[in-house]
């Protein structure tokens, strides 16, 4: 099937394409090289080396009539949750592994995948739910998680909106934290019976990165070392830039008030 | 108690809606959350402890997600991430940012490190789980790709 170089290319082109939709949906590091692996010797290669961190991926496969062909892929943007896509990703590679299908047929159900996204209803309504379950969670009362989930639409107003604006997404999380906590500031001056602690932590919930510090830890454990490492320092980066944010915008409201 | 249970099922429903999730596992991302909180709250009633309370819950979690993962052929991040987002130590950050608010040194390292160490406990409880259930896969024997490989 992969006789000629421009075969050969083009299949590599495609292991990229899931390889790169795969760590833009969650997927980990180590499941997307076992899964490009796979695939690649489903495909005919003899031997494959696949080496993906959570911005890049390094792929050389070499097939049987002794041909090595490499590329590598820069991925911008990895670290997003689409678990739909996800599992459209996982039974792709199952079915191609088990059935390899043709290159155009294996790229006309890569676009499909492609499609695939989260309607914003689903954001909104998960972010204030979310946010509002947890201002409750960590002992607030109703009225604080009905104004956690307030705080949660404009959150994710932004991060729809507003995320492509900022430099990176360090930037956008202090700039995010801090117009919620002036927010939530302000709430609180006019309604005093709110708990601010407790609107805050349930809005921090929706951006803390915490799961990503265990993705990091365990990527480490399980000899990832690098991705762990990326992993580790982007979240304790961007925790510290929510923690900043929030703090920015407690200590100019208690300025406003004293 | 009871406020709590309810309200990490919401929690967990609502991450789960965020990271789009196939409508079908929704109720079971959310009830995994339910789940891996009640048994943290029976741990710390038996005392056991915050830093294994919070492994064990976590571990459970885990166990919760790869059993059904494999049930269903699915990726267990799938399930885990939702349903571990009511142990994330959202709280434990937001009082390290308060002390440093008020200048308090002994309440920033004493917040501070209760953070580091849920988080350690969060990956360690994960991390044993994912270390038994790689090798009971290899063990059986389990490899190829129409099987789902020892990775999944």
């Amino acid at each position: 099937m992969l006789s000629d170089n421009i075969n050969k290319n083009y299949f590599l082109k495609l292991l990229l394409d899931i390889g790169e939709m795969m760590l833009k949906s969650g997927a980990e590091v180590n499941r997307v090289e076992d899964s490009l692996d796979r695939m690649g010797r489903a495909y005919g290669a003899k031997g494959m080396n696949t080496f993906a961190i959570t911005s890049s991926i390094v792929l050389t496969a070499r097939f049987g009539d002794d041909s090595i062909v490499t590329q590598t892929r820069r991925i911008e943007g990895s670290g997003g949750n689409d678990f739909i896509k996800l599992e459209a990703l996982n039974e792709l590679s199952r079915e191609c592994c088990a059935n390899p299908v043709p290159l155009e047929e294996l790229e006309r159900r890569l676009e499909k995948v492609k499609e695939i996204a989260p309607p914003p209803w689903r954001l909104y309504v998960g972010s204030m739910i979310a946010a509002g379950s947890f201002a409750v969670f960590f002992g607030g009362r109703l009225a604080d998680g009905i104004a956690a989930a307030l705080v949660a639409a404009l959150i994710c107003f932004m991060q729809l909106k507003a995320s492509e604006y900022f430099p990176g997404a360090v930037i956008f999380n202090l700039a995010a934290s801090f117009i919620s906590g002036l927010c939530i500031c302000g709430i609180c001056a006019f309604i005093p019976s709110l708990n601010s602690d407790m609107i805050m932590i349930g809005d921090i919930m929706l951006l803390i990165p915490g799961i990503a510090i265990t993705t990091a830890v365990r990527d480490t454990l399980i000899g990832d070392t690098l991705s762990g490492s990326m992993r580790l320092m982007d979240s304790l980066v961007k925790a510290g830039a929510i923690a900043g944010g929030f703090m920015l915008a407690i200590m100019i409201s208690r300025g406003w008030h004293i | 108690m009871i406020v709590q249970l309810i309200t990490a099922f919401l929690g967990s429903l609502g991450f789960a809606l965020v990271f789009n999730e196939r409508r079908r596992l929704i109720f079971a991302a959310a009830f995994g959350g339910l789940l891996g909180w009640a048994f943290y709250l029976l741990l710390e009633e038996l005392n056991c402890g915050t830093f294994f309370a919070v492994l064990a819950a976590t571990a459970f979690v885990s166990v919760y997600s790869e059993v059904l993962a494999r049930r269903l052929r699915l990726p267990s991040t799938v399930i885990f991430i939702p349903a571990a987002v009511p142990l994330v130590p959202g709280g434990s950050l937001y009082y390290t940012m308060q002390a440093a608010v008020n200048k308090n040194e002994t309440m920033i390292k004493f917040r501070g490190s209760t953070t580091l160490q849920w988080a350690l406990a969060i990956a360690l409880g994960l991390s044993l789980v994912k270390a038994f259930f790689w090798a009971v896969s290899k063990a059986a024997g389990r490899s190829g790709c129409s099987k789902g490989g020892p990775k999944q």
